[in-house]
C-alpha cells in the first residue's frame, strides 16, 4: 500500500526533479567545466619559458599531426588498444559463455571472482607487473635459476607487455559484459540448430555468434575506448619507451609546462575515440542488430 | 522417411537422481503417441535422449531399427519443435525453416520450392519475410512446425508444443498438427501433461510416472480402464475408495460397503474409482445400479452447463458427482439436503495402488 502511494508520486514527477540537481551540478562544474577550460587552452599560443599566451590559434593540432613523433604515438596507441581488444574478446568468450549456463553457488562464484581483481587499482596491478615480469622480476629469476635461459628476457617495457597488462585489467569487464548477452540467449536455440543438422562449429557461427553481437560490440567498444586512454598501466609496463596518448599528455603538459599541445592532444584523442566507436557501432549496428530484431 | 522408433531398457540420471529408470516405448511407423505425465516424470528427457541431446547411461535408442544411441543430433534425422519454440530471432520466417535444408546442403534451386510448399501448408506463405518477434504465438508455432516438418524427418518429436498458447489456440493446432501429421504419414512423439490433448491427439498414450511407462493404450482404453490410482487420477477420475475386498464385498477405510464382487473380479485391487459424471442423481431402481447411497449435499458448484456436486455420506466418505443443469433443482437440493445417488456397476473402476508395471 506503501509502494502504492510512491508509485502516484512518481508518476507525478513531482519529487524527482530536486533530486537531479546535485547530479547536474557536480557533473557540470567537475566535467564540463574542465573540458571546457582546456579546450580554450587548446587555441592557446605555447611560448616556451612563459607558460602560454591567450590566442586562438590552430597551431597546436597543426604540429601534432605534422610531427612524426607525435603521430607515431598515435598510431603506437591504435595498434595496443586494437591488439588488446581483440585479445580480450576471444580469451574471455569461451568463460562467458561457460559462465552463462552456470547457475547459483557457481555463477556467484564466477562473479566475484571477477569483481575481485576490479577493487584493486589499476596502478596496484601494474606494480604486480613490474615485480613479476622486470629484469629481477619473479619471471626471470625463475628462468635463470632453472637454468632454462642464459640471460633476462626483455619482458616489461615492451609493447606487447602493455597489450597483456591491459588484457589482464579489461578482461573481467568484459566476460561479465559478454555473459549478460550470452545468458539471454536461449539455450534450446543451439539445441534446435543441431537438431536441424548444424554441426556445433555452424551451431556458433550461424546462432550464436550472431546473437551475440550486440554484448561483442559493446564489450568491445567499451575496451577499446579504456585502452585508448590508458594511463598508470602504460606508464609502469610500458616505462619511457613506451609512450601513448596519455602518457604523451601527461609528459607535454607536466614536464615540457606545453598546455596548449597537451590540451590539443587531449581533444584529438577523444575526438578520435569517439569518431571510431561512433563508426564502429553504428556500421555493425545497422548490419546486424536492426536485422535481428532483438527486443 | 518415416519410421519406427524404439527405446530399449533406456536409464537416464542426473547426479544421484534416476530420471528415467529402464524405460522401454516402443513407436510405430506413422504413428502419433502421446507421452503424458506430470512434470519431472522423464517425459522431455525421453524426448531429449531421442533427439541426441542426451545420452542414456544405459539402453538403445533404435530408429528405422539402426542404433542411433551414440548419434551426435546432426547425424539423426529427428525433428524436434521446442516448448519455447526456439526460433532463431535473427532470422526471418524463411530463413528458419530453411536453416535445416541448408545445413543438409540441399541445392539452393531446390529449397525455395520446399520452403513454399511447407508455408503453404501452415498457411503461412504472406508472413515468409517477417522475424519472429513480429509474429503472434500461433505463428510462431507454426513456423516451428514448419521448420521441422520441412526436413521430412524419420521422426517428429513435439515437446509440449501447445502449452505457450491461450485455450481457444490450442484447440485449433490441436487438430491442425493432427492433420499435417497424417497429411505427411509422421511418426510422432509428442510429450503432454494434458490428458485431453493426449486424448483428442494421439493414436496411442504412454502414461509415464518416475520414469517408467505405467500404462500405454489406445486413448479409449486409458481412458476407459485405468489399471492404476496414478493413471486414473490423470485421466480426470476424482472419486476414489481405498480400502480391501472383505469376502463378495468392498470396504472402504470410511467402512462404506460397495458392491463390487468379490477379489477374484479384479486381482491386486486397492482403490476403486469412479468418475463424477458417471454417477447418477436419482437412479433408476434397476439391477444395474448395484450402488446406491444416499448422502448430504455439502457444496454445489454451478459450472455452466452443469452443477459439480460434493455429497457425503453419513460414514464420512466424499463423493463428486456432475449433475446437467436441467435436472438440478436449486430449491429441493440446497446445502444439507438429502440426495440420492449411484452408478453403474460397469463404470466402476478397479485400480492397483501402484503402478503395475513397475
Amino acid at each position: 500500500m506503501g509502494q502504492h502511494g510512491r508509485k502516484r508520486s512518481y508518476q507525478d514527477g513531482l519529487p524527482v526533479a530536486p533530486l537531479l540537481v546535485p547530479a547536474a551540478l557536480v557533473t557540470s562544474l567537475m566535467f564540463l567545466a574542465p573540458i571546457l577550460v582546456f579546450f580554450r587552452f587548446s587555441f592557446y599560443q605555447y611560448v616556451p619559458g612563459k607558460f602560454m599566451e591567450p590566442a586562438w590559434t590552430l597551431e597546436n593540432y597543426l604540429e601534432f599531426f605534422t610531427d612524426p613523433y607525435y603521430f607515431h604515438i598515435l598510431v603506437r596507441t591504435l595498434r595496443i588498444a586494437f591488439w588488446a581488444t581483440l585479445l580480450t574478446l576471444i580469451l574471455a568468450f569461451p568463460v562467458a559463455s561457460y559462465m552463462a549456463r552456470t547457475k547459483g553457488k557457481l555463477k556467484s562464484f564466477f562473479v566475484i571472482a571477477l569483481v575481485f581483481p576490479m577493487m584493486l587499482g589499476s596502478v596496484i596491478r601494474g606494480m604486480g607487473w613490474i615485480g613479476l615480469l622486470s629484469e629481477a622480476g619473479l619471471v626471470n629469476k625463475f628462468l635463470l635459476q632453472t637454468g632454462l635461459i642464459q640471460q633476462s628476457l626483455k619482458l616489461i617495457y615492451t609493447e606487447n607487455s602493455v597489450i597483456f597488462a591491459i588484457v589482464s585489467i579489461e578482461l573481467p569487464l568484459m566476460i561479465l559484459t559478454l555473459e549478460t548477452v550470452l545468458e539471454s540467449i536461449h539455450p534450446d536455440l543451439e539445441l534446435a540448430a543441431r537438431n536441424l543438422g548444424a554441426s556445433a562449429a555452424r551451431t556458433f557461427f550461424k546462432v550464436k555468434l550472431p546473437l551475440a553481437v550486440p554484448g561483442i560490440l559493446a564489450g568491445t567498444s567499451l575496451i577499446f575506448v579504456q585502452s585508448m586512454n590508458t594511463y598508470s598501466t602504460a606508464r609502469m609496463v610500458g616505462g619511457p619507451t613506451i609512450q601513448m596518448m596519455a602518457t604523451s599528455i601527461y609528459t607535454e603538459i607536466t614536464e615540457l609546462s606545453n598546455w596548449p599541445g597537451g590540451a590539443a592532444m587531449a581533444f584529438i584523442l577523444l575526438a578520435i575515440t569517439l569518431v571510431i566507436t561512433y563508426l564502429y557501432s553504428h556500421v555493425l549496428e545497422k548490419k546486424y542488430i536492426q536485422t535481428m530484431h532483438l527486443s | 522417411m518415416p519410421t519406427d522408433v524404439r527405446l530399449e531398457n533406456v536409464t537416464k540420471s542426473y547426479g544421484p537422481q534416476t530420471v528415467l529408470g529402464n524405460l522401454n516405448l516402443d513407436v510405430r511407423e506413422g504413428e502419433l503417441v502421446a507421452l503424458l505425465g506430470a512434470s519431472g516424470c522423464g517425459k522431455t528427457t525421453a524426448l531429449r535422449i531421442i533427439a541426441g541431446f542426451l545420452t542414456p547411461e544405459e539402453g538403445r535408442v533404435l530408429i528405422g531399427g539402426q542404433d542411433y544411441t551414440y548419434k551426435t543430433p546432426n547425424q539423426r534425422n529427428t525433428s524436434m519443435v521446442f516448448q519455447s519454440y526456439a526460433l532463431f530471432p535473427h532470422m526471418s520466417v524463411r530463413e528458419n525453416v530453411a536453416f535445416g535444408l541448408k545445413m543438409h546442403k540441399v541445392e539452393k534451386s531446390q529449397i525455395k520450392p520446399m520452403v513454399d510448399e511447407i508455408l503453404s501448408a501452415v498457411r503461412l506463405e504472406e508472413l515468409g519475410e517477417r522475424y519472429p518477434r513480429q509474429l503472434s504465438g500461433g505463428q510462431q508455432q507454426r513456423v516451428a512446425l514448419a521448420r521441422a516438418l520441412v526436413m521430412r524427418p524419420d521422426v517428429l518429436l513435439l515437446d509440449e508444443p501447445l502449452s505457450n498458447l491461450d485455450a481457444k489456440l490450442r484447440h485449433e493446432m490441436r487438430v491442425e498438427i493432427r492433420l499435417l501429421q497424417e497429411r505427411y504419414g509422421l511418426t510422432t512423439i509428442f510429450v503432454t501433461h494434458d490428458q485431453e490433448e493426449a486424448l483428442t491427439m494421439s493414436d496411442r498414450i504412454m502414461v509415464m510416472n518416475k520414469g517408467v511407462i505405467c500404462q500405454s493404450g489406445t486413448p479409449k482404453e486409458v481412458f476407459e480402464r485405468p489399471r492404476s490410482r496414478f493413471v486414473a487420477d490423470f485421466t480426470a477420475v476424482r472419486n476414489f475408495m481405498r480400502g480391501d475386498f472383505l469376502e463378495d464385498k468392498f470396504v472402504t477405510r470410511s467402512g462404506t460397503e460397495i458392491r463390487a464382487g468379490d477379489s477374484s473380479r479384479a486381482p491386486g485391487t486397492s482403490c476403486l474409482g469412479i468418475r463424477p459424471g458417471k454417477i447418477a442423481l436419482n437412479p433408476p431402481d434397476s439391477d444395474a445400479y448395484a450402488n446406491v447411497f444416499r448422502g448430504t449435499v455439502k457444496i454445489a458448484t454451478f459450472l455452466g452447463d452443469k452443477v459439480e456436486v460434493l455429497a457425503v455420506l453419513p460414514s464420512g466418505e466424499e463423493f463428486i458427482l456432475e449433475v446437467p443443469t436441467m435436472a438440478w433443482d436449486e430449491s429441493r437440493y440446497e446445502k444439507g439436503k438429502e440426495i440420492v445417488f449411484g452408478w453403474k456397476s460397469e463404470d466402476m473402476l478397479y485400480l492397483t495402488e501402484e503402478d503395475a508395471s513397475k
